[in-house]
């Protein structure tokens, strides 16, 4: 169990804080991740929790230690803790056996000989190293260095399990075999785990737990399913994902109880459980793949009954295999959607696109200089509400 | 463009070693080594190898040369571990101030020592006499071997310094993160990880040294002559320019080539060094800010430390020379003497032409060396990192060849091939500034290597592209980009060739006399206040050009 209370770190000679207040707490055996941009103050966090760099203030716990609070400060050697680097951080000048051996020769439980040897021997093996012991550590490839690292931080079997961006070295063919990896290692080991990333397609896959991360503060936690499904602000719902932001005005109530917006591309109806205010400026956001692509002529059904039709003219069509990446003009603004690849629309075709009001998520847009700030507002303000939607 | 490069860098260093091999089979006891009828013969090396002279003089070197890396290393890792990995305060302008100590001469500093620990009159001791109410001569001598380590030692700082700077810069904080997370305490990280990483670049920084120290000869002519101990290098000297008699350079050339073999081996040693350690060539991650250990209670220890040594270094050194320079006769300060403090010896100095004659032949041989160096650098590093001549190891190997051989063989060797060759170069200052030229190739071409493979070759390849022929790309691409790197290496071989006493004393003629040069004879003649006069003078230059030097943090890649 990890547990994060009030954490705040600021580096000297910045202004700004890199952590500016975060609390989380990761169950037993549970995969929680830190997500967010560079320089949000997620691996400042996490290297908080590692004894890597001491806060200003808040507590941490690690199971049942207190490891940072007001009164102590426990150094990170006593930390019973594994930790993966984005670098790898494997040691140069030892072979593949004495890297994975380390953190069983130096700790406060020192092992000796044939314990050390097992020890060893099964952490390569659930990494995929195994036969490579006497390998210098420089002679391995990237994703083999990546595996002893990880092979050296799970050998004490540690309380916890900290993972530094550790894929983010790695080619995507490779990384998207390593995710799959790490999290069956992490299962079968059930350790608890934080991880930091700023790839949303590794935070999604890969948590049970994702907290997205944006100036120092978490601006929203959740299943990996609520973040993508529904984001809590504007912020969350551009930065995981890929996005369609709309502005607009609230006019007044629509049909089936959805709210009715007016903007560039007209009218939509919205659906949302929170009460908007007409005049209120709002925006709106639609993923790619829920807005629907319909053929204008030669369809058979003629004109659409749907609520949310809007005419658009596609202007590019991007094949990437399992879909068509749409660029569609519609009114000045140009939308991306998506659609299977089977039949693909021309490039200048009249098209129509259908966004559901269930997949059309409403923001306050009335934020002040600092977005920031006030979308975290926004989010506690809507935050519930705003759950069951999509 | 190749054969040029190869032919030049032949005629500069290849020249002057065959003269010296030559020249140390000829009997001379009489005779110039290349006049007609002059016999071979092996006596030159028998006189080296049987006489028990020599080896006290090679006792005397080793332990010159040990004791003084013993006391560079010690301080130079305690420096570059307090500034690179510690909270110590002022970290910034501690560093600038040691590097900035590159700018203090060798026979500057080893004056203003003698000045304050001399046995008879120094101010140091003079002042430890009042302490502790001692009698003289005494307490401390400089003319001894550990007063020779002493002032050698910090003279070798700043340089060995900036080596186990970039040692630890060039080392990933995450692997020393990596052991902490891993269970293991300080002490551990320290001695597990910490010092077998930096050993490669320990060792190799250790080799570049000790070329610097054996070949060491201000301090040793200054402090070391006095008291009667001789090193390898001034023993060539000497026998190259003996108080009476004449110079018998075949002597000189057979010691010459023993000092060499002394130098060379470590570097042999140092290449088996290098090819072990690119073993442990790390994947560069992007590192995290790297962690500063906090000093606590032994901050005001290693403030002290810090201060000691910038004081010992050039804050005490130049206010000697201030000092001595206001008096016209050599005075301890006290408030009499302070009364008699004059401007007398400026004027003198000011008015001398002999001052006028070293101040422009100085800049002169200072221009001329640093554009010199490094054009010929410039050259030799493009076709090392470019080119795909076959002659590029021969290239590699002659522009390295200097930096292997001390400066009193470089002088040595270049007097020897002027004797013979009829070119009216000898006594000018042209001959010093050829001899210079060899002896910084080897940093002018490193420091042009790094800076020409900093600059993609996508880059050249882009121009070639756009229609630019080998003249316009090097022209339009290659020198305006590694213009800032160009001027920056001239900079410092400028500063270096000012400070530079030991070539221009083997070569110099009434003529060709430059401030380090007068600087010797003045302090020879015992003339201590205009010495001093001249040594400030020399500092203001020397530590100006030292300060300009903004990115002497490429002095790193001056380890060959």
């Amino acid at each position: 169990m990890i547990r994060v209370t009030q954490l705040r770190k600021t580096y000297p000679g910045q202004a700004a804080p890199a952590v500016a207040g975060v609390s989380f707490t990761v169950d037993e055996g549970r995969f929680y991740t830190l997500l967010g941009p560079s320089g949000c103050g997620k691996t400042t966090t996490l290297r908080c929790i590692a004894g890597l760099e001491q806060p200003d203030s808040g507590t941490i716990e690690l199971g049942d230690t207190v490891v940072v609070s007001d009164r102590v400060n426990v150094p990170t050697y006593r930390r019973d803790l594994g930790m993966v680097f984005q670098s790898y951080a494997v040691w140069p000048h030892m072979d593949v056996f004495e890297n994975v051996a380390f953190p069983l020769r130096v700790g406060r439980r020192r092992m000796r000989g044939e314990v050390v040897r097992q020890k060893v021997t099964t952490a390569l093996e659930l990494v995929g190293l195994s036969g490579l012991e006497r390998r210098m550590a420089t002679e391995l490839s990237g994703g083999q260095q990546q595996r002893l690292s990880v092979a050296r931080a799970i050998v004490r079997e540690p309380k916890v399990l900290l993972l530094d961006e550790p894929l983010s070295n790695l080619d995507a063919k490779l990384r998207e075999r390593m995710r799959g990896e790490l999290t069956l290692i992490q299962r079968r080991l059930g350790l608890t785990t934080l991880f930091v990333t700023h790839d949303q397609i590794e935070a999604l896959s890969m948590s049970d737990q994702v907290a997205v991360m944006k100036d120092g503060i978490i601006v929203q936690q959740g299943t990996p399913r609520d973040i993508y499904h529904s984001p809590a602000s504007e912020f969350v719902a551009s930065f995981i994902g890929s996005t369609n932001l709309v502005p607009g005005e609230v006019e007044g109530p629509g049909e089936n109880g959805t709210v009715r917006v007016s903007t560039p591309c007209g009218t939509l109806d919205c659906e949302t459980s929170y009460d908007w205010a007409p005049g209120r400026a709002v925006m709106i956001a639609v993923r790619p793949e829920e807005i629907e692509v319909h053929r204008r002529s030669g369809s058979s059904h003629g004109a659409l009954e749907a609520p949310n039709v809007i005419a658009g003219k596609v202007q590019i069509g991007l094949f990437t295999g399992t879909f068509v990446d749409y660029h569609v003009e519609v009114d000045g603004m140009t939308l991306q959607a998506r659609s299977g690849s089977r039949r693909p629309m021309e490039e200048g075709e009249d098209i129509q696109l259908v966004l559901p009001p269930n997949a059309c998520r409403l923001f306050p847009r009335d934020f002040g200089p600092d977005r920031a700030e006030t979308s975290a507002t926004a989010m506690s303000e809507l935050g519930t509400e705003n759950g069951g939607a999509g | 463009m190749v054969v040029l490069a190869v032919a030049t860098l032949l005629y500069l260093v290849g020249g002057p070693l065959v003269m010296l091999l030559v020249a140390s089979f000829k009997e001379t006891h009489n005779a110039l080594p290349f006049e007609g009828g002059v016999p071979w013969t092996f006596q030159n090396y028998v006189d080296v190898f049987l006489n028990s002279q020599t080896y006290r003089v090679l006792v005397a070197t080793l332990v010159f040369a040990g004791g003084s890396l013993a006391v560079s290393f010690a301080l130079a890792i305690a420096l570059a571990w307090l500034i690179e990995r510690t909270d110590l305060p002022f970290r910034n302008v501690v560093f600038v101030l040691i590097v900035a100590a590159i700018g203090m001469p060798n026979v500057i500093a080893a004056i203003a020592w003698a000045l304050l620990l001399n046995p008879t009159n120094g101010m140091l001791n003079i002042g430890l006499r009042g302490l502790f109410g001692l009698a003289g001569p005494g307490p401390i001598n400089v003319y001894t071997i550990p007063g020779m380590i002493f002032v050698q030692g910090l003279a070798l700082v700043p340089i060995t310094f900036l080596l186990v700077v970039a040692a630890f810069r060039a080392m990933d904080a995450s692997l020393e993160d990596a052991a902490a997370t891993s269970g293991a305490s300080p002490p551990v990280v320290a001695r597990r990880i910490v010092l077998p990483l930096l050993l490669p670049a320990l060792l190799s920084a250790l080799v570049y040294q000790f070329v610097s120290v054996v070949e060491s000869f201000d301090i040793p002519l200054v402090i070391g002559l006095r008291g009667n101990i001789t090193v390898l290098s001034t023993r060539i000297f000497i026998e190259a320019n003996p108080a009476a008699g004449l110079p018998d350079y075949g002597l000189a050339s057979a010691y010459s080539v023993f000092l060499l073999a002394i130098a060379i081996g470590p570097l042999l040693l140092y290449n088996r060094v290098i090819a072990r350690s690119s073993r442990y060539a790390t994947v560069s991650g992007h590192s995290f800010r790297t962690r500063r250990v906090r000093l606590g209670r032994w901050k005001p220890a290693a403030v002290a430390l810090v201060a000691t040594f910038i004081v010992f270094i050039f804050v005490l050194p130049t206010l000697t020379l201030l000092w001595t320079s206001l008096q016209s006769f050599y005075a301890v300060p006290s408030a009499e003497s302070i009364g008699r403090a004059s401007l007398d010896a400026y004027g003198a100095v000011l008015r001398s032409s002999a001052f006028r004659n070293a101040i422009g032949n100085t800049l002169l041989l200072g221009i001329a060396t640093g554009l010199a160096s490094m054009t010929l650098g410039l050259l030799i590093g493009w076709i090392l990192v470019r080119g795909k001549s076959r002659l590029r190891f021969l290239l590699d190997v002659l522009a390295f060849t200097p930096h292997a051989m001390p400066g009193v063989i470089i002088g040595l060797s270049v007097l020897l091939l002027y004797l013979l060759l009829p070119l009216p170069i000898y006594g000018t200052i042209w001959i010093i500034v050829i001899a210079l030229t060899t002896q910084y190739v080897s940093i002018a071409t490193r420091l042009m290597t790094g800076g020409i493979a900093q600059i993609h070759g996508h880059l050249e390849e882009a121009a070639a592209t756009s229609g630019a022929g080998w003249g316009h790309t090097m022209r339009r691409v290659v020198l305006p980009l590694v213009l800032p790197a160009f001027l920056n290496g001239a900079l410092l071989v400028f500063l270096l060739s000012i400070k530079n006493l030991t070539l221009a004393l083997m070569l110099y003629s009434p003529k060709s006399v430059v401030l380090s040069t007068l600087v010797w004879n003045l302090w020879d003649k015992a003339d201590t206040d205009e010495t001093a006069v001249v040594g400030v003078f020399m500092i203001c230059i020397t530590l100006t050009l030292a300060i300009l030097l903004r990115r002497v943090g490429g002095l790193g890649s001056l380890r060959t």
